[in-house]
């Protein structure tokens, strides 16, 4: 490859955001805070349910409610680990925001600090990245998809799942009720088998570290490497699918043969314009279109072809 | 005195007041001890579809007119005291696209589950053909290889296949810090799908036998502190493909132009080893870094089916790629936020070099593994305003590298950059309207171009620029606004806008070539009103809108993708008894592709291809009477409707010349398809 200047304005950019790295953390530990405060003797799960009623039977029916898991709620003085020293809010009679009480699902709360509430104790696992993430970034909270008070949370069902990621994500939305798709609306694909919505080091929020390598968890077929391999296909995926619904087969961005000729040239027919009704043309359109001869188009492992030693039908994904 | 201590004290007479006074809520105990223990469910009930279809039942299994066993399950179990849980369900077990899952776990302590997937696709367009030997590596047509295969009598085939995938993983906190987790994957697939093979004049339909296996295996152990967080693991994958080739016996060999292509070779075995260690650690309550290394070997190495000039017996593939992430955000001020992520990742094609043929025209022969190299780095920061408001600057870089080879047909180029701007306003502090503006500003472009040039030394006349090469400028706009006048309502708008200018040219000319113009477009509004607790009504819409044109050497083409969707839906429950629901959905997607021949240009005329109008209508409508407080009858009825007059198909008809499966293979698609779907089910739900 050649060495080029855009190199170096790589480097530049990397020494940039590490020095910007460097002088944040100084910044940082100057405004250090202390942590919460500790909520020794304030109320349990039993004096909220006075007037909580709801929430507690919920609370109760929760994983939160274990107090043999010494990481729940429960371990740590109940309501009080999410929604803060309830004392005063006891004293003053109840009331919304009285007593400072919290509650994290308070739009008038700001999101890292609605976050910080689950964070404290759901920061590690697939979480990890959750504050260098997209959604992080986009002030989306647990609760904005997450419910807790319930037994049933929509997001980390399958069947439900999706309505739930649609109520950002419209056009997703639109694309999964398209003729060729994956199975989304019927539950057996969902979201969170290709994105991990709590950040992650890929693309997109991928679960694995890029497109492919997430597109290979259930097409390991198309990941060779082949003897005859074709570039996009090695690099991403997304160059001509789009996995959330298309009406060109395949998924296709857009459909054969105007996707390929957006790279092809002449010698591989470029110049050929599509048309109905058989002939060169047609057979780039109708069918398979251009796949109607280059049947691997995904990569080829036939090192040559029957007529060696100058067949290149594998080279042309013909085989 | 210790101010919580103090609270404490205060704090006793208060409780029992209360506890005095809500005295019930002891006292209910019992009835407290059935809301809060795990419900369970079973259902089980008969459907019918009253007519075959393609594109209702593709995934679902409900693609054959008939009657269907309708089972699902949900038990559930919980001892208060370990905190162990245990579930069992079970969804559609009577369908096509059954699964089940158990799961048992002690929170905090241990845990495992196992579950099994059919994941179903069945072929949405009508094969006829004469072709036998379908889903093997052998396919037969007896007859005369020119005029189709006279003699043999096409029928009607289904094209499917089937995911049959088993699922296990284990957890074990081994201490309140410490874990270890391992999940495998073992799935199969099997069946076949629409494939064919020839060309140019001449095409055999070769249905690809897809019978293969995918094995999923991810061990990892952790360390979960309040500060850090660390994970260390190995992900590795397989995939066996049981049959090597696929080949056609269709009549005598000679002249229908695909014989020639036997065999077909079919995917290769292939794996793959990941090592990897990601982490964070909150520096302070405001500062966290986060990263992430990871060493991946994929190889190759699955005999080939035919010799070679050269003698090797296999690819010897191996790709290594390293991945390293580094990520920062922090609060250095109260109303200021930093986040900055880097990323960096190699992927070398280490796969030897060798000559496998004697090639012309734009090859030697040789095989061409690819590399890459990805760096990105994004810095943005976030400014808290007045009444809930954020200002937002964001800076994006994101640089790939690519290799090429001595010979191609694809003009190159080693490196692409963009760079990428945003600013937004956002408000997501409120009770009434949140929501943010942004737009984003991307350039775009890279190293020079190497000329397409073939193993004589001839240059191309044309040289485009692929895609995802091509210098390219987009604007992006993005509105977001979730409006909530009064309670019970509550109204969104989206709106989406994207618009590409490549700037791709001849490089021998410097005349305009290749991708030009490429817009995307979502506009929607989505609209929710609670009646009362008991009554609630949806209604959206949706425009999607894709565009793209090029130019090519003598024409030009505009490919676009207009879709306009919309719903509505209600939930209500009239009485104690009864629950009704509907939700009814249109779209209408129109898809065009404009050809436009280049004046002067000496290309042969160009037939304009039709507009294709595809729609989908959906009707749901259920209705739940509970005949006690245990169980019910839930009556669902659906009503699909899916239309389209693409013609992808109509004019691929035996006896069109150049343009057709030459062993009589007849493929289309049925249109309208109208399906009415009613099921009927009991369900007894428990504690």
């Amino acid at each position: 490859m050649q060495a080029s200047s855009r190199g170096r304005s790589l480097s530049k950019f990397f020494l940039l955001i590490s020095g910007a790295t460097l002088i944040l953390l100084g910044a940082t530990a100057i405004s250090l805070r202390v942590a919460s405060a500790q909520v020794a003797g304030a109320p349990g799960p039993e004096v909220c349910a006075a007037c909580h009623k709801e929430s507690y039977e919920t609370y109760l029916a929760h994983r939160h409610s274990m107090k043999a898991d010494a990481r729940t709620p429960a371990a740590r003085g109940g309501c009080v680990a999410c929604h803060g020293d309830g004392t005063a809010h006891v004293k003053a009679g109840g009331g919304r925001g009285v007593g400072g009480i919290k509650n994290p699902g308070s739009k008038l709360m700001a999101s890292d600090e609605r976050n910080a509430t689950c964070l404290n104790c759901h920061e590690g696992g697939k979480r990890m990245h959750w504050s260098v993430s997209l959604h992080a970034s986009r002030d989306t909270t647990c609760t904005s998809c997450h419910q807790i008070h319930t037994t049933r949370d929509r997001v980390r069902d399958k069947a439900t799942q999706p309505e739930v990621c649609f109520t950002c994500h419209k056009e997703q939305r639109a694309q999964i009720n398209r003729p060729y798709r994956h199975p989304i609306p019927e539950g057996k694909v969902v979201c969170s088998d290709c994105h991990n919505p709590h950040g992650s080091v890929g693309p997109k929020n991928m679960v694995r570290d890029t497109v492919n390598d997430t597109c290979y968890q259930c097409h390991l077929e198309k990941r060779g490497p082949f003897v005859r391999t074709h570039q996009p296909v090695q690099e991403d995926c997304t160059i001509c699918h789009n996995p959330h619904g298309t009406t060109a087969p395949a998924l296709l961005k857009v459909r054969i043969p105007f996707l390929c000729q957006s790279c092809h040239q002449l010698t591989s027919h470029r110049d050929d314009a599509a048309q109905l009704g058989g002939g060169s043309r047609g057979a780039i359109f109708e069918a398979r279109g251009c796949e109607n001869c280059h049947t691997q188009i995904h990569g080829s492992n036939a090192p040559s072809g029957v007529t060696l030693p100058t067949d290149s039908r594998g080279r042309a994904f013909r085989r | 005195m210790n101010a919580n201590t103090s609270l404490g004290f205060r704090l006793a007479p208060i409780a029992a007041a209360l506890l005095a006074a809500f005295g019930p809520v002891h006292a209910a105990e019992g009835d407290l001890k059935s809301k809060i223990t795990p419900d369970s469910s079973i259902e089980v009930g008969g459907g019918y579809v009253d007519s075959d279809n393609g594109n209702f039942g593709k995934y679902n299994g409900l693609n054959e007119k008939g009657g269907q066993l309708l089972l699902d399950g949900d038990i559930k179990t919980r001892d208060d005291l370990s905190g162990t849980w245990t579930r069992f369900r079970a969804r559609n077990l009577g369908l096509e696209s059954r699964d089940l899952r158990w799961d048992h776990n002690r929170q905090g302590n241990w845990g495992y589950y196992f579950e099994y997937n059919e994941i179903p696709r069945f072929e949405s367009l009508t094969v006829t053909t004469p072709v036998t030997g379908i889903g093997t590596s052998n396919l037969t047509c007896v007859g005369a290889p020119a005029v189709g295969c006279p003699g043999a009598v096409s029928v009607p085939v289904d094209i499917e296949s089937k995911r049959h995938r088993y699922s296990l993983g284990f957890d074990k906190m081994f201490t309140s810090k410490w874990g270890f987790n391992v999940d495998f994957r073992n799935e199969e697939k099997k069946g076949e799908r629409i494939f064919g093979m020839g060309g140019p004049s001449n095409f055999s339909f070769t249905p690809e036998p897809l019978d293969s296996t995918i094995r999923l295996l991810e061990a990892t152990t952790r360390f979960t502190d309040t500060k850090f967080q660390i994970v260390g693991g190995y992900y590795g994958t397989q995939y066996r493909n049981e049959l090597r080739t696929l080949t056609h016996t269709y009549g005598a060999a000679g002249n229908d132009g695909t014989l020639i292509l036997n065999p077909l070779v079919l995917p290769p075995d292939n794996q793959s080893h990941q090592l990897y260690v990601t982490g964070g650690y909150s520096f302070n309550p405001t500062t966290r870094g986060t990263f992430k290394a990871a060493y991946t070997q994929a190889t190759q190495n699955d005999a080939f089916v035919e010799p070679t000039i050269n003698g090797r017996t296999d690819l010897g593939g191996k790709i290594e790629t390293t991945l390293l992430q580094a990520g920062i955000s922090a609060r250095p001020m109260p109303k200021l936020s930093i986040t900055g992520n880097l990323r960096y990742e190699d992927r070398d094609d280490k796969t030897p070099i060798t000559q496998y043929f004697v090639g012309t025209g734009t090859t030697l022969g040789f095989n061409e593994p690819r590399s890459f190299k990805n760096g990105y780095g994004k810095l943005e920061g976030s400014y808290a305003l007045p009444q809930g408001f954020r200002v937002i600057g964001a800076l994006e870089y994101d640089k790939k590298e690519r290799n090429t080879y001595q010979f191609r047909s694809v003009s190159h180029r080693d490196d692409t950059e963009e760079i990428s701007y945003r600013a937004e306003l956002r408000r997501a502090m409120s009770e009434t309207v949140t929501g943010g503006l942004a737009y984003t500003y991307s350039d775009r472009d890279g190293s020079s171009y190497y000329q397409n040039i073939t193993t004589t030394g001839t240059i191309s006349t044309f040289t485009p620029t692929p895609l995802h090469y091509v210098d390219r400028q987009r604007d992006k706009v993005r509105l977001s606004l979730n409006w909530m006048p009064v309670t019970p309502l509550s109204v969104q708008f989206y709106i989406d806008n994207i618009y590409d200018d490549y700037k791709g040219t001849d490089t021998n000319t410097g005349l305009p070539l290749g991708p030009r113009k490429g817009e995307q477009q979502v506009y929607a509004i989505d609209a929710a009103y609670q009646f009362s607790r008991d009554w609630q009504a949806t209604a959206w819409y949706n425009f999607n809108e894709y565009r793209y044109e090029q130019l090519l050497p003598g024409y030009s083409d505009r490919s676009e993708s207009k879709a306009d969707s919309f719903g509505v839906g209600f939930r209500g429950k009239p009485t104690s008894r009864v629950e009704v629901g509907a939700d009814y959905s249109y779209s209408d997607i129109q898809d065009d592709w404009t050809q436009a021949l280049i004046p002067g240009s000496g290309f042969p005329a160009i037939q304009q291809l039709p507009v294709t109008t595809t729609r989908l209508t959906r009707l749901k409508l259920f209705g739940k009477y509970n005949l006690d407080r245990n169980s019910g009858l839930r009556l669902d009825y659906i009503y699909d409707r899916y239309s389209t007059d693409d013609q992808t198909w109509t004019g691929w008809v035996p006896g069109t010349p150049g343009g057709s499966y030459w062993d009589g293979t007849v493929i289309s698609e049925p249109s309208p398809q109208t399906v009415h779907f009613v099921g009927v089910r009991y369900f007894y739900s428990f504690r």
